[in-house]
């Protein structure tokens, strides 16, 4: 049964079934990981690689009850993510690709399933969303990334984000309100 | 912000995380196989590994206490081990000095054909 959850909160997004084991759990997650990694590091193997930690440190939690597996794995790979820019602010900034197509040029993208037109569509209006993402904060971008995309609810985002839900909320409307000025430029 | 246009512009969003969800690569797609592969065979990897060591750790302490002196063997040669101390208590060069056993064999016949020997 839906509930209305009255004014000025946060519509609850149904919950996805839980995974009976750590690797179902892994295998459902992978994608979704790298994407968000991939908005935050700029690099498809940096993205990999904090992906493929995170999935190891998981190991850790393993005996952990499958309702904690979300925001345990999604707090991980946040941390993870951390640690790496903080390697990237090392590295020779001209190894990087820059410019205006950056996000576009650094996203991965098939093109084999679909016709070439829907394909390129469906990149530039990712690749625009990516390259907004990555003009916000980082606690803006994690919280619009965990609660929109992920479709987690306010308390996992709260638990992953290491913050309370208020923050959260806070987070997650300014991200929304800088995000719609960027992207209904565009529409 | 008006929430129908906020329920909207997140349904978009969300419409475009899931097209790009479903455009990863092969490349990536197999990478992300690979490392969730890792993943449970890491705590079943570790278990030789800890029990090769705790085996060679435990080898290693029988072989060391062979090499122990047994604790009744003092007992035995009691006498000797204090005749011995004795002589450890004096200084390594008045051994040779005041012993004049040495000097007299030394002297005496017997010890020319040992040497030739």
């Amino acid at each position: 049964m839906l509930v209305n959850p009255g004014p000025g909160t946060e519509p609850d997004i149904a919950t996805p079934p839980l995974a009976v084991s750590l690797d179902q759990f892994l295998a459902g997650v992978g994608t979704r990981a790298f994407r968000f990694a991939e908005a935050g590091l700029r690099s498809r193997d940096d993205a990999l690689d904090a992906v493929q930690d995170a999935m190891m440190k998981m190991l850790a939690y393993r005996e952990r009850p499958a309702v904690e597996w979300t925001p345990l794995f999604w707090s991980i790979l946040r941390r993870k993510i951390v640690d790496v820019q903080r390697r990237q602010r090392f590295r020779l900034r001209w190894l990087r690709p820059e410019g205006e197509g950056e996000a576009e040029a650094s996203l991965d993208w098939a093109d084999a399933a679909l016709g070439p037109s829907q394909s390129h569509a469906q990149r530039e209006a990712y690749a625009r969303l990516v390259q907004a993402l990555r003009g916000l904060p980082a606690r803006q971008r994690e919280a619009f990334t965990l609660r929109v995309l992920e479709e987690l609810d306010v308390a996992d985002t709260a638990r992953a984000m290491g913050c309370s839900e208020g923050s959260v909320k806070t987070h997650l409307s300014r991200a929304r309100e800088a995000l719609q000025k960027q992207l209904e430029e565009f529409r | 912000m008006n929430p129908a246009h906020e329920h909207d512009f997140d349904t978009r969003e969300r419409q475009a995380h899931a097209a790009a969800l479903a455009q990863v690569s092969p490349q990536v797609l197999a990478r992300l196989r690979m490392a969730r592969r890792q993943v449970p065979a890491s705590p079943r990897r570790a278990w030789p590994w800890l029990a090769a060591t705790a085996f060679s750790g435990m080898l290693a302490v029988l072989i060391g206490l062979q090499w122990l002196p047994s604790a009744q063997a003092p007992v035995a040669d009691q006498p000797a081990v204090a005749a011995g101390a004795a002589e450890a208590a004096l200084p390594a060069n008045t051994l040779l000095d005041e012993n004049p056993d040495l000097y007299l064999w030394l002297a005496s016949s017997d010890a020319p054909p040992l040497a030739m020997e």
